[in-house]
C-alpha cells in the first residue's frame, strides 16, 4: 500500500514537473510516463514546433537518468548509435582497439526525427529497444535499466525519410500524436518562453525509484474479463478475424501484434496505479488502446486511398465490442 | 484491539461478499421481472393484434380474460425466476461495477477471493479497496428493483387492450368477413324479430300463455342483435342464454302435457310438425265432441242418435287415429253410457268436460310448439350467425319444411321439395350442349331467384267450420310457397254427418283427414 502511495506521489511530481516547462498535452505527458513505467518506449510524432524534443529532455531533467540525444540523418551509420572499436594507444605505447560506446548507452535516448535515417541506422535500435542489450566488438553489452527510447518524426515531410519498418515500430509500445495548442495554450508558451526567466524541471526520481516502480506496476491484478478485453481488441483489429470491427474488415491488412496486447495490459495497470486504482480496468484499456494500437495496424489500399486513419478504426473497434458480458445482466 | 487487527483480505471479504450477495439477489429479481414482463408484453401485443384483427376476421376474442390471463402468468413466471435463477457471483460483481462505475474493482476482487486469479503483491491492497469502495458506494443498495419499461408497456398495453376491444366490439370494415358476420347478425335480429311477432301472436290466437309470455324477451333479443354493436361470441352467448330460458320452459309444458296424457314424462323435443298434427287432430276431436253434444240437444232421431252413439263409441275407444286422449275417451264412454241410457243432458255434460279437458292439452301443445319453433329458430340463427353468413344458401331442412301450421298437405311437400337446393338436375342425355335446344333444364330455366327468407307466421281458422273469421296475411316480396287458403264452405249437417261417418270408416291418416273432408264438402256444394 506505501509503495503504491509513493507510486501515485511519485508519478503526480513528474507529470507536475514536466508541466512547468510544458503547456498542454496532458494525455501525451500521462502516456509518455505510462510508457515509462511500463518499460516501454515510446514514438512521438508530430509537426516541428510543438515541443518534442522539449518534452523529452524535460522528462530527462526530472529523473536522474543518463540522457543521451541522437539527430537522425540520412548519412547516420549504426556505429554511430551504438559505438565503435577505436584505435587507443596506452601510455607504454602499445596500440589496441577499445570499444568506445555511442549515444545508445544511455538511459533516457532522444532518437530525433528517426524517420531521416535510413533503414540499415534505424534497425541498429532494435537490440536495444527489445533486448537491452548492444551486441558489438567485445560485447555483448548490456544496458542500464531504465532504459527508454523517445523516438520523434514528422508526419508532413516526406521527401528525404524512410518510413519506420514495421518490425522497428512494432518495438514501441505507444506512439503518441501531438497536437497543435489550443489558442490558451500558445499564450502559455508565449508567456514562458520570452520572459526573463526560463522555467526548469527538478529531479523527482532515480533510476532504482523508476525500477521499482516499474516492477510495481506489473503487479496489479487484472480482472479475467479485463485481459480478455484487451485480447478481443487485438482481435478485432484483424480483418479476417470473425470478431472484427466494421472499419478493420474493410480498411485493415495488417492488425495489432500480440505486442499490442501487452502493451494495452501494462498501459492500463500503470495508469490504475497512478489514479490510486489496484485494479486494471477496461476504461484503462479503452484509455490506452488508441497510443497502443495506432502504429501497429497497416491499412490496406482502399483505406489508404480514402484516407482512413488508424485511429478511426480504434474508435469503431473500441464502440463495438463489447467491454464487459456483465453488461447483458444489466437491463 | 484485536477485532481491528485484521488483514485486508479479511477486511474486505465480509463486506465484498455482501454486497455481491445482495447484488446477486436483486439482479435475479430484476432479470426475472425483466424478461417475464416482456412476456406479458409480447402476449399483450398478440392479444392487441387480435383484437383489432376483430374488425377484420370474425374471431371472438376474450380480450380482458386474455389480458389478465397474460399478466397472471406473467406474474407467476417472476415469481418462479426470481427464485430459480442463480446469478454467477462475478456476473453480479461485474453488474455492480458497470452500473456504478466501480472499475472494476469488485470483479477482480472477487476473482482474487475466490481464487480464480493467481496472487499478486498488490492483491490484499485490490481488495480492501474495493470493500471501501463498497462501503462508500453502497452500491447494493442503489440497485433498485423498479418495474423496467417492458412491464410498464405491457400494462399500458393491457388497459389499451381492454379499451379498444370495449370500443371496436361490432366495428368491422367494409367488405371483410367481419362485416359480413355483422350483417348475418343485424339480419337473424331482424329474423328473430318478426319470428318473436308472429310466435306472440300466434300465442295470442292459441291462447298459449308460455308462448306468449317468452316471445317478450325474444323480441328483445331481436331488437338488441340488431340495434347494439356486439360480437359473433356475445349474439352467440345471449342467444344461447335465451335457448336455455325456452328449453327450460319447454320441457315444463312437455311434463305437463305428459302428465294430462298419463304418459311418462319425455324430455325429447316433439318436432313441430308432429306437434301441429297431434293439436289439428284434438281440434277435430274437440269438434267432433262439441258437435254430438249439440247434436244430442236437438233432439235426434233414432237413427241418428245411433249414429251418434256409434261415433261416442268410436270415441270412447279413442277415434279412428287415436287422437283422443285417456280422459277425452273416458269422458266420451261416460257420455255414451249416459247417452244410451237416455240421459241426454249428462252425457252433454260428460262431452263439455271432455272438451275442455282436450282444449287444455291442446293449449299446451300450442305452448310446447310455439317454443319447440323458437327453439328451432334460435339455433337456426345461431347456426347462420356462427357461420358467418359466409356458407352456402340456407336450405330449409325437411323437418322445418312443415312447421307451417296448414302446411302439411302432400302438394305443398312437393313443391317444397321441386324448389329445394338439394334438387336433383335431371340426368345428362345425349347430345347435351350448348347447341340450341339441346342445353340442361338449369340452362333454361336459368338461376334460381334469391329467397328473402322470410317467415311466414303460422295462423289457422280456429273454431266451427264455417263460423269465426278468417285470417290471412300478405308476405312482401315473394315469400315461400304456401298451401293456397280455402274458404271454409257451408255444407249440411247431414252431408257433414255423411262424411264424419265415411271418415271414420276409412283408414285416412290425419293429416289427410281435413282435405278429404274438404273434398266431400266441396263436392256437397257442387250438389
Amino acid at each position: 500500500m506505501k509503495d503504491a502511495a509513493a507510486f501515485r506521489t511519485t508519478f503526480a511530481a513528474i507529470r507536475r514537473e514536466i508541466q512547468r516547462v510544458i503547456v498542454g498535452h496532458e494525455v501525451l505527458i500521462e502516456h509518455v510516463l505510462y510508457a515509462l513505467f511500463s518499460n516501454g518506449h515510446v514514438l512521438l510524432e508530430g509537426v516541428p514546433g510543438l515541443g518534442k524534443t522539449l518534452l523529452v529532455r524535460t522528462l530527462a531533467q526530472c529523473l536522474d537518468l543518463r540522457y543521451s540525444r541522437i539527430q537522425f540523418t540520412p548519412d547516420l551509420m549504426p556505429a554511430d548509435i551504438i559505438g565503435t572499436n577505436v584505435v587507443v594507444q596506452d601510455a607504454d605505447g602499445r596500440r589496441y582497439f577499445q570499444f568506445q560506446r555511442g549515444p545508445i548507452f544511455s538511459q533516457i535516448v532522444l532518437a530525433d526525427e528517426i524517420n531521416r535515417a535510413t533503414p540499415k541506422t534505424q534497425s541498429a535500435l532494435l537490440e536495444a529497444m527489445q533486448e537491452r542489450t548492444v551486441t558489438a566488438p567485445g560485447g555483448p553489452y548490456a544496458l542500464e535499466e531504465p532504459f527508454l527510447v523517445l523516438a520523434t518524426q514528422n508526419p508532413i515531410e516526406m521527401e528525404g525519410t524512410y518510413p519506420l519498418p514495421e518490425a522497428q515500430i512494432d518495438r514501441f509500445i505507444f506512439k503518441l500524436k501531438l497536437e497543435s495548442p489550443t489558442l490558451r495554450e500558445l499564450v502559455e508558451i508565449m508567456d514562458r518562453t520570452t520572459g526573463p526567466a526560463q522555467p526548469a524541471a527538478g529531479v523527482v526520481a532515480t533510476g532504482p525509484e523508476i525500477k521499482a516502480m516499474q516492477a510495481l506496476a506489473r503487479e496489479v491484478p487484472a480482472a479475467d474479463h479485463v485481459r480478455q478485453y484487451a485480447a478481443r481488441l487485438v482481435r478485432a483489429t484483424h480483418s479476417r478475424d470473425e470478431s472484427a470491427g466494421s472499419l478493420a474488415r474493410r480498411y485493415v491488412r495488417y492488425g495489432s501484434s500480440p505486442r499490442g496486447a501487452q502493451a494495452l495490459l501494462l498501459g492500463a495497470r500503470v495508469r490504475a496505479l497512478a489514479e490510486g486504482r489496484f485494479n486494471a480496468s477496461t476504461e484503462d484499456i479503452q484509455a490506452i488502446a488508441p497510443g497502443a494500437l495506432r502504429h501497429r495496424l497497416i491499412l490496406n489500399f482502399e483505406g489508404e486511398a480514402e484516407g482512413v486513419e488508424t485511429d478511426d478504426v480504434i474508435r469503431s473497434i473500441l464502440a463495438e465490442v463489447p467491454s464487459t458480458p456483465a453488461a447483458a445482466w444489466s437491463p | 484491539m484485536a477485532t481491528s487487527i485484521r488483514t485486508a483480505d479479511s477486511l474486505g471479504r465480509e463486506e465484498i461478499s455482501a454486497a455481491v450477495g445482495a447484488a446477486r439477489r436483486r439482479l435475479a429479481a430484476r432479470r426475472a421481472w425483466h424478461w417475464s414482463g416482456r412476456a406479458a408484453l409480447a402476449w399483450i401485443l398478440a392479444v392487441l393484434v387480435l383484437t383489432l384483427a376483430r374488425a377484420v376476421v370474425p374471431i371472438s376474442v376474450p380480450y380482458a380474460l386474455l389480458c389478465g390471463l397474460g399478466l397472471g402468468a406473467g406474474a407467476l413466471a417472476f415469481l418462479l425466476l426470481a427464485v430459480a435463477w442463480r446469478v454467477p457471483p462475478l456476473v453480479a460483481a461485474q453488474v455492480l461495477d458497470h452500473r456504478f462505475g466501480g472499475r472494476d474493482r469488485t470483479a477482480t476482487a472477487v476473482e482474487i477471493l475466490t481464487g480464480a486469479h493467481a496472487g499478486s503483491a498488490l492483491s490484499p491492497a485490490a481488495v480492501a479497496d474495493t470493500a471501501r469502495w463498497v462501503l462508500a458506494e453502497t452500491p447494493q443498495d442503489r440497485l433498485r428493483w423498479r418495474p423496467g419499461p417492458a412491464v410498464w408497456a405491457a400494462l399500458g398495453l393491457a388497459a389499451l387492450t381492454v379499451a379498444l376491444g370495449w370500443l371496436l366490439t361490432g366495428v368491422s370494415v367494409p367488405g371483410t368477413p367481419a362485416r359480413r358476420v355483422a350483417e348475418t347478425i343485424r339480419h337473424e335480429g331482424r329474423r328473430i324479430e318478426r319470428a318473436a311477432d308472429a310466435m306472440s301472436e300466434q300465442a295470442r290466437l292459441e291462447r298459449a300463455p308460455v308462448a306468449r309470455r317468452l316471445a317478450d324477451p325474444l323480441r328483445r333479443l331481436g331488437e338488441d342483435l340488431q340495434r347494439e354493436r356486439m360480437d359473433r361470441r356475445e349474439a352467440l352467448s345471449r342467444i344461447e342464454s335465451l335457448g336455455r330460458q325456452i328449453e327450460a320452459s319447454r320441457r315444463q309444458v312437455r311434463s305437463r302435457r305428459d302428465q294430462q296424457e298419463e304418459k311418462p314424462a319425455a324430455s325429447d323435443p316433439a318436432l313441430p310438425q308432429q306437434l301441429f298434427r297431434r293439436r289439428a287432430a284434438l281440434d277435430q276431436a274437440i269438434r267432433q265432441f262439441q258437435e254430438i253434444a249439440e247434436r244430442l240437444a236437438q233432439n235426434p232421431s233414432p237413427e241418428e242418435r245411433r249414429s251418434l252413439l256409434r261415433q261416442l263409441e268410436a270415441l270412447s275407444r279413442g277415434g279412428s287415429e287415436g287422437e283422443v286422449p285417456t280422459r277425452g275417451r273416458e269422458q266420451a264412454a261416460q257420455a255414451r253410457r249416459r247417452a244410451a241410457a237416455g240421459d241426454t243432458k249428462a252425457a252433454r255434460q260428460a262431452l263439455r268436460q271432455g272438451a275442455l279437458d282436450m282444449e287444455e292439452l291442446r293449449t299446451l301443445l300450442a305452448d310446447e310448439e310455439g317454443l319447440e319453433q323458437a327453439r328451432r329458430g334460435l339455433r337456426k340463427s345461431a347456426d347462420r350467425i356462427a357461420r358467418g353468413g359466409g356458407g352456402p344458401p340456407e336450405t330449409e331442412p325437411p323437418s322445418q319444411a312443415a312447421v307451417a301450421p296448414s302446411g302439411s298437405s302432400p302438394g305443398r311437400r312437393q313443391l317444397q321439395q321441386g324448389e329445394g337446393p338439394e334438387e336433383e338436375s335431371p340426368p345428362p342425355g345425349p347430345n347435351q350442349g350448348s347447341t340450341a335446344g339441346t342445353g340442361t333444364a338449369q340452362d333454361k330455366q336459368g338461376e334460381r331467384t334469391p329467397r328473402l327468407e322470410g317467415e311466414r307466421p303460422q295462423t289457422r281458422i280456429r273454431g266451427m267450420q264455417g263460423e269465426g273469421r278468417a285470417v290471412t296475411e300478405d308476405l312482401p316480396g315473394p315469400g315461400r310457397p304456401a298451401p293456397v287458403r280455402v274458404t271454409p264452405g257451408r255444407a249440411s249437417e247431414a252431408v257433414r254427418a255423411e262424411a264424419d261417418r265415411y271418415m271414420s270408416r276409412m283408414r285416412i291418416p290425419p293429416e289427410y283427414r281435413e282435405i278429404v273432408r274438404r273434398y266431400f264438402e266441396a263436392l256437397a256444394g257442387a250438389r
